[in-house]
């Protein structure tokens, strides 16, 4: 089957098995900084935002994704124009091998988006469906404060 | 696989009826189990399905309605709903996003966060379907023949103030719970007018109290020992992963009691 997708403001139209997943469907068509964790909903790599909202891509069927917009990590800040919470990543030493890292931004996004001004218990359930096997959460709970400190997702 | 996208209900039905077709409302279940026997899915994401309407006697809630969106919704109408205690730390932040009501109904995984409470709250579903009509939601999870080439419309509670406990057993935070315990109370003085206890989780998947509640209704807070009544329904664990079935039985008493105490003294 066929879908028109709004991906990071642009359209394009992509064929699909019906089966797929919206993780499947972005990674094959290039969108590799949506990473492919778990499939089953519980490392939060394949985070997206879709319509807005923070979803696991690989609990997505790409057929009821089709004719929505679609966030990666690369729709919000890129290497040579990064998202302020990109920034405070990098800076608070949260990245180490940086398979999360993609996820943990949009979901630290998420909440700077609904919430500029998180406790660090708020911060800790905004990422609760997060993963990370290197970093131990410090550092990365040490951004997301950073980065709300200089003005959340809006930065 | 064929996917349908109906602009109106009124086409779900006949849909339904096709071998192999299934409903899907936008959450996660489907994608969980295996689509080899799935023929067909129809996306309700197109229906007007997503509401939630708070009236004087009534909240009703649409079955695509997320857990994130209900426990926004429910929070402006009260906000220690047991609704929101239960639903606000269940699975995660990006599965709260695509977890719809209907869908736990209808698939009630052992592992619910919200079927608990819509018992205790004594909620009705609606269908479509083969087997149009209003059902209690305990008759609805507990009749297979019920929940086949059928669809969820609506979920209705009644809008009403009671005391709430709500308990999920976990290990970390995010884990799917051993059992739940939902009580519900209300009290006139120092009288329990009226109280509510399921558990979810237990041999046969789910138990509604009765000896419990049959005990402290119509009683006096200060006459009731806790520790006793949370012992009067024998409740069974099956062994899951980690956890004996006697130490979780063990766990569950302890529970219900700190959960009574806590709604005795709410």
């Amino acid at each position: 089957m066929e879908g028109i997708f709004t991906v990071n403001g642009r359209e394009h139209t992509i064929s699909f098995d019906p089966q797929a997943t919206l993780l499947t469907l972005l990674r094959d068509n290039s969108f590799t900084e949506v990473k492919e964790g778990c499939r089953e909903g519980e490392c939060g790599a394949c985070l997206v935002l879709l319509e807005g909202r923070l979803v696991n891509s690989c609990q997505v069927f790409a057929a009821t994704a089709a004719g929505k917009k679609i966030t990666t990590v690369r729709g919000i800040g890129t290497l040579h124009a990064p998202h302020p919470i990109q920034e405070a990543f990098a800076e608070s030493g949260a990245v180490q091998c940086g398979f999360c890292t993609p996820g943990m931004v949009l979901a630290s996004y998420w909440l700077l988006e609904q919430n500029p001004d998180p406790s660090d218990e708020e911060i800790k359930q905004a990422l609760d469906g997060n993963l990370c096997r290197c970093t131990g959460y410090a550092k990365i709970i040490d951004a997301v404060r950073i980065a709300a400190g200089r003005n959340g997702s809006n930065a | 696989m064929t996917w349908y996208k109906p602009k109106q209900i009124e086409e779900v039905p006949l849909l339904l009826d096709r071998e192999g077709v299934k409903p899907h409302g936008g959450g996660t279940w489907i994608l969980r189990g295996s689509l080899k026997n799935t023929r067909g899915l129809i996306d309700l994401g197109h229906l007007p399905l997503g509401f939630f309407r708070a009236g004087k006697s009534y909240i009703e809630i649409g079955p695509c309605l997320t857990y994130a969106e209900t426990v926004h919704k429910i929070e402006q109408v009260d906000r220690g709903h047991v609704l929101v205690k239960a639903l606000r730390h269940a699975a995660s932040t990006p599965l709260r996003n695509r977890i719809t009501v209907g869908g736990t109904i209808s698939a009630f995984p052992a592992w619910s966060d919200l079927v608990g409470p819509l018992m205790a709250l004594d909620t009705e579903v609606s269908l479509i379907g083969r087997n149009e009509g209003t059902y209690p939601v305990e008759e609805y999870v507990g009749t297979s023949s019920l929940r086949k080439n059928s669809l969820i419309t609506s979920v209705r509670i009644r809008n009403e103030k009671w005391i709430s406990f709500y308990h999920r057993e976990i290990r970390t935070r995010f884990d799917y719970p051993a059992f739940t315990v939902t009580i519900l109370m209300k009290k006139a003085g120092q009288t329990v007018k009226d109280i509510r206890a399921v558990v979810v989780g237990s041999s046969g998947k789910y138990r509604r109290l009765d000896r419990t509640e049959e005990s402290i209704r119509g009683h006096r807070t200060d006459d009731l020992i806790m520790e006793e009544i949370a012992g009067l329904d024998e409740i069974r664990f099956t062994r899951k992963k980690g956890l004996d079935p006697d130490y979780t039985g063990h766990l569950f008493r302890v529970v219900l009691e700190r959960g009574l105490e806590s709604a005795a003294g709410g």
